[in-house]
């Protein structure tokens, strides 16, 4: 098992830390006490944690344009036909206010359309 | 135990240096976004489907640049509070800690083998990197302060160590505006010979090489945020030959007065030159040159002193053009 020491060194290596911060911490850290490391691990993990998720949504957020961009690309009647579809039923939904999907955006509509896609072909 | 759930991972997270996985994904983040961007404007160009489907177009290329700004947002917002908290660990070390890592980056693997000038240097330079990152800097003046004193690496502290004194100096006065100076007035009301007697006491300190943050006499200094005192000196007319000579002048006209006051003014934004204050200030120190005396920290400390009812901040921004 990694010793917090190592962790933390590794956690450092990618954390966006300015270079002063990371060279002080690594020279600091023989001498920390268990509270102190536990503090800088927490403080680099959770930061690790949110990069992750944010790149996940970076991903995501790829995905759904990578998606869209070929459509428009390849079947560039089909999809303006799509959004204009989409866009008319925003309206009719908008002057219902009837439903939870009523309050869809177009783009989280395409972002369904795409994710059905998706599960389909898997 | 923390150890029981430190599993490091590989694979950096970072957006922008995103790591490869499928074919489209060897690209980084930045990359996909340029490149989707990219068939968007050129789909964008080549629309032969009349205004309509450039429209949409058009609109998803919006949607896209306000969705990865949003992450950006998000992502920098992670890197403050990974630093933040990072530096609040660093905040609250002891001395001994904080020594014993900075002490390395100034001196080399063997600060022993320093000769004797240049370990006094280093032991010096040591408590005032680590004074400033104890103090309520941000990461700029932090990364400053210790940069300067010779942080970046062994091989640049020769060079700091050579004019520590100067250094030591600059970057201390350096360190805050004279925003800070002015809330210390405000809050303590100290008189002028008290901050000036600080000042001083605190300037010998340093120029002895017997500094110590928080020892007697530079104590109440650390309490408060430093004055700029050494490009204040060296920008202020004061250094101005005529300006000088107008000012020590016992018996000065009316007419060489107006023009001080007038020197002085240019130094100050429009709200604080030629007010009762300034006049006060300008008069203080003609009566302290005229009689034969330096001009040191106390006229420079009467000066901001007299000033302070107006616009310390925009000085603070002259001083440091």
């Amino acid at each position: 098992m990694p010793s917090i020491d190592s962790v933390i060194l590794g956690l450092l290596q990618e954390s966006s830390l300015p270079d002063l911060y990371k060279r002080i911490i690594r020279n600091m850290l023989p001498d920390m006490t268990q509270i102190q490391k536990e503090d800088i691990y927490l403080a680099l993990s959770e930061a690790k944690d949110k990069r992750k998720a944010l790149k996940e949504e970076g991903e995501k957020i790829c995905r759904k344009y990578e998606d869209i961009v070929g459509r428009i690309e390849t079947e560039p009647d089909n999809f303006l036909r799509e959004v204009e579809e989409i866009e008319k039923e925003c309206e009719e939904d908008k002057t219902k206010q009837s439903s939870g999907s009523a309050r869809l955006t177009i783009k989280q509509k395409l972002a369904l359309q795409s994710l059905k896609k998706e599960v389909k072909a898997e | 135990m923390v150890q029981q759930s430190l599993q490091p991972e590989k694979a950096p997270v970072s957006l922008s240096m995103g790591p490869a996985q499928a074919p489209t994904q060897k690209l980084s983040f930045r990359e996909r976004i340029g490149n989707i961007a990219d068939r968007l404007k050129n789909a964008y160009n080549n629309a032969k489907n009349g205004k309509s489907l450039k429209e949409k177009i058009f609109l998803f290329l919006g949607g896209l640049t306000q969705d990865v700004k949003k992450l950006q947002v998000a992502e920098k917002q992670v890197d403050q509070q990974e630093a933040s908290k990072v530096a609040g660990v660093i905040q609250n070390a002891s001395p001994d800690q904080l020594t014993a890592a900075i002490k390395p980056e100034i001196a080399g693997a063997n600060p022993e083998s320093l000769p004797a000038d240049e370990k006094a240097a280093v032991d010096a330079l040591v408590p005032v990197i680590g004074n400033a990152f104890q103090n309520d800097l941000n990461d700029q003046e932090r990364t400053a302060v210790a940069t300067s004193l010779g942080f970046a690496g062994p091989e640049k502290a020769g060079k700091a160590l050579a004019d520590s004194r100067n250094k030591l100096l600059v970057a201390f006065f350096g360190l805050k505006t004279l925003k800070g100076f002015k809330l210390h007035f405000q809050r303590n009301r100290m008189g002028v010979d008290a901050i000036a007697g600080q000042i001083d006491a605190f300037k010998r300190a340093i120029m002895k090489g017997n500094f110590k943050p928080g020892s007697s006499g530079t104590k109440d200094l650390f309490k408060f945020d430093f004055v700029d005192l050494a490009p204040l000196a060296s920008k202020l007319p004061l250094k101005t030959v005529p300006t000088l000579a107008a000012i020590k002048d016992p018996n000065w006209s009316a007419d060489a007065r107006a023009k001080v006051i007038g020197v002085f003014g240019q130094f100050l934004p429009a709200t604080a030159s030629n007010t009762p204050a300034l006049e006060k200030a300008v008069d203080t120190i003609h009566d302290v040159a005229s009689k034969g005396r330096g001009l040191e920290s106390k006229d420079i400390a009467t000066l901001l002193y007299h000033v302070e009812a107006n616009d310390f901040d925009h000085l603070a921004e002259i001083i440091h053009s």
